[in-house]
């Protein structure tokens, strides 16, 4: 009778343990969240309800006026626009350009596929300035593209792509590209090949194949992929401010020059919480659409 | 006797005692006196300085860009190499009293910073300057009254004058034939060829200010006359607007532009770099300037040795050697003047001649407006982008 109870007991106390176990290992990971992200996104919370006026960076008050600003001047709500259809364009270009990317990589083998790895993660090793100094060198009028295609015979005058909303796309494409590549790349790994065999067995034709087995298996991907490299783009401002037209002033932008230049504390406080919504709201829109089987792979 | 010799002795080892603590009391006064003291009122012997200093780290924030590279090379090396510290300059703009303001007030994270009227202005509403000690800056009078008259009596009482800059007209020589005036920047030939600061915009509108308005003034009296001079900008068509001085060297070298309103440190290194290729001028009109003052920061660690190099600042061959190697100007009046500055003020009144500030007095009435002429300003770039 007692060996029972306790054998009972065990389980139960083990239970409670493994609980306790279970939430002792989040708490650092919990820890480095509240300091680091909770608390500074508290903080701008708070800061975004303050005054700016009599030449400070802020003065306490609790104001719904930043946010009114924001909504009600066209100037902001055109920042915000473009930053939105900014970060939306590159996106979808991204996971374009990383889906072939990626496909291609996960069909090879060998050395081949070592390489083509190599290639995908060098823009990760490259600054964001460097790069940015890259397409300085090859957009412009006196630029590697103009005077190739020049020499090529292809064009008769000089060109320049500089400063243009085309440039832009193409530098951060190129930032967010190999993010893509590796999302994509893992979503592949999982899937097994011989599903590709047995479609063409059957009779299906490469292009239908693709369509109604290799595309629905790697959706969550591309959806993952396409939110990280929205997510990324839409809190920029270098890229598009070096390469892209003055008519391109980000939200990033915005918040910068409001919290350095202006050094309207509240103001710049209240577009950020704007981009972080925008963000959460992207990101729940992934969850929503990716369902639980993204967790599997990404 | 042994009485005698006991108290006697006794006497003695007390008297001693207490001579070997007063001694010591004063030998250390005086140790600090000859070592550190005089150094700190800019007199001491150097070696005595260094050795008060020796090893001592000192943050100077300077301007970014080329200012950043000529003041390392000649103010903060020569500095280091004479008093045996560890100075660094690390370059700053606009950013720099947010961090200032952010970080604790005892431990700031710089320990001096370079201001214009601007960053001056704000610095001085966010109270993070200390107040100047003359007698520890025994060079400020070698200073050219000028830089005391240009802005308020409360704020002059904070920092060193060390220089100035300017806007100047910058022209590829391919463009053939550009007037020595910023009516070149309206001419016919140059539409979508022009290259302008949309980020610091008050040095911008100084250029219709003082080509069709009425001073410099015009800059900061909203809404009449600054509404004005963005109309004047806004029959520009502008190549690209820059944003620093990276950007601007990248849209004039690519040819995007061929002239551009430009600041002499920016201007100075393509005079340096591509002379064959580059006019820089003061145009006839007259240039916007600002005045760099190197302000002491509140909650320093090291405030004698921040006296110590604001104090070299001023000296001699410190103005000597970075009039030399850029076109800005200083504030000593006893600097020689390079070859490559023609026409560098020779007095005061030069001074005021030359050199039209955007003052503090001016900063005081344009940022109660900063918002709407900021959203005017967005309206201008967007119209006259190509």
């Amino acid at each position: 009778m007692t060996a029972v109870t306790l054998s009972e007991a065990r389980p139960a106390r083990l239970r409670v343990d493994g609980r306790l176990g279970q939430f002792a290992l989040l708490v650092p990971a919990l820890a480095l969240v509240t300091i680091f992200f909770a608390l500074p996104a508290i903080y701008m919370l708070r800061m975004s309800f303050n005054a700016h006026e009599g030449g400070q960076s802020y003065s306490e008050a609790w104001t719904f006026a930043n946010y009114l600003r924001l909504l009600t001047e066209p100037i902001y709500l055109f920042s915000l626009g473009k930053t939105f259809l900014l970060a939306l364009v590159t996106a979808a270009v991204t996971v374009v350009f990383a889906y072939i990317f990626a496909l291609y990589l996960w069909l090879q083998r060998g050395w081949h596929k070592l390489v083509f790895l190599a290639i995908a993660l060098c823009p990760l090793l490259i600054s964001e300035i460097s790069i940015i100094f890259g397409w300085w060198m090859f957009f412009p009028n006196n630029g590697v593209l103009s005077i190739t295609l020049l020499q090529l015979g292809l064009i008769e005058d000089k060109i320049s792509l500089m400063y243009t909303v085309f440039a832009a796309i193409v530098g951060l494409t190129y930032i967010s590209l190999p993010f893509g590549i590796f999302i994509l790349l893992s979503i592949f790994d999982g899937i097994d090949r011989r599903v590709l065999e047995a479609a063409s067995d059957l009779g299906a034709p490469p292009l239908k194949t693709f369509a109604e087995v290799l595309f629905p298996l790697t959706r969550s991907g591309i959806v993952v992929a396409f939110s990280q490299a929205f997510v990324w783009t839409i809190g920029t401002y270098a890229t598009p401010i070096a390469l892209g037209p003055d008519s391109l002033w980000t939200i990033g932008l915005e918040i910068y020059q409001q919290m350095n230049t202006w050094r309207d504390w509240p103001f710049a406080s209240a577009l950020a919480m704007v981009l972080i919504l925008l963000v959460l709201g992207s990101m729940a829109l992934t969850r929503r659409l990716t369902g639980r089987d993204v967790t599997h792979h990404v | 006797m042994t009485q005698k010799k006991t108290g006697s002795g006794t006497g003695k080892q007390s008297l001693s005692r207490r001579r070997l603590l007063a001694t010591a009391g004063k030998g250390a006064l005086a140790g600090a006196a000859a070592v550190g003291f005089p150094a700190i009122i800019g007199k001491a012997p150097i070696s005595s300085a260094k050795a008060a200093f020796e090893g001592e780290q000192l943050i100077v924030v300077s301007w970014s860009g080329n200012y950043e590279l000529v003041f390392r090379e000649h103010v903060i090396d020569p500095f280091n190499a004479k008093y045996g510290t560890k100075a660094e300059t690390v370059g700053g703009w606009d950013q720099m009293i947010n961090q200032i303001v952010a970080a604790p007030a005892d431990n700031p994270p710089y320990d001096i910073i370079v201001a214009e009227e601007f960053i001056g202005s704000t610095g001085l509403a966010e109270n993070v300057y200390v107040k100047r000690d003359d007698s520890k800056i025994p060079n400020l009078s070698t200073v050219y009254p000028w830089f005391f008259e240009t802005r308020p009596q409360t704020a002059t009482a904070f920092g060193v004058p060390f220089g100035g800059g300017t806007t100047m007209l910058l022209a590829n020589k391919r463009a053939g034939g550009v007037e020595n005036s910023w009516k070149s920047l309206w001419d016919e030939r140059f539409k979508g060829k022009v290259t302008m600061d949309s980020n610091a915009f008050w040095y911008t509108l100084s250029v219709p200010a003082l080509t069709y308005g009425t001073g410099i003034s015009d800059v900061w009296t909203w809404p009449d006359k600054t509404t004005k001079l963005i109309e004047e900008i806004e029959k520009l068509k502008i190549a690209k607007w820059y944003k620093d001085g990276a950007e601007q060297a990248n849209i004039m070298l690519q040819e995007e532009a061929l002239v551009a309103m430009s600041y002499s440190s920016d201007g100075y290194t393509f005079l340096q770099q591509a002379p064959d290729e580059f006019d820089l001028t003061v145009p006839t009109e007259g240039v916007a300037a600002w005045a760099d003052w190197y302000f002491k920061i509140r909650g320093t660690h090291h405030s004698e040795l921040a006296d110590l190099f604001m104090n070299y600042l001023l000296e001699k061959e410190t103005q000597d050697r970075v009039l030399a190697n850029s076109s800005i100007f200083m504030a000593r009046k006893d600097v020689a003047v390079p070859s490559h500055w023609k026409g560098y003020p020779a007095s005061n009144e030069d001074y005021h001649r030359m050199f039209q500030v955007i003052t503090m007095e001016g900063w005081a009435q344009l940022l109660p407006n900063w918002e709407a002429i900021d959203k005017r300003w967005k309206e201008a770039v967007l119209k006259t982008s190509s």
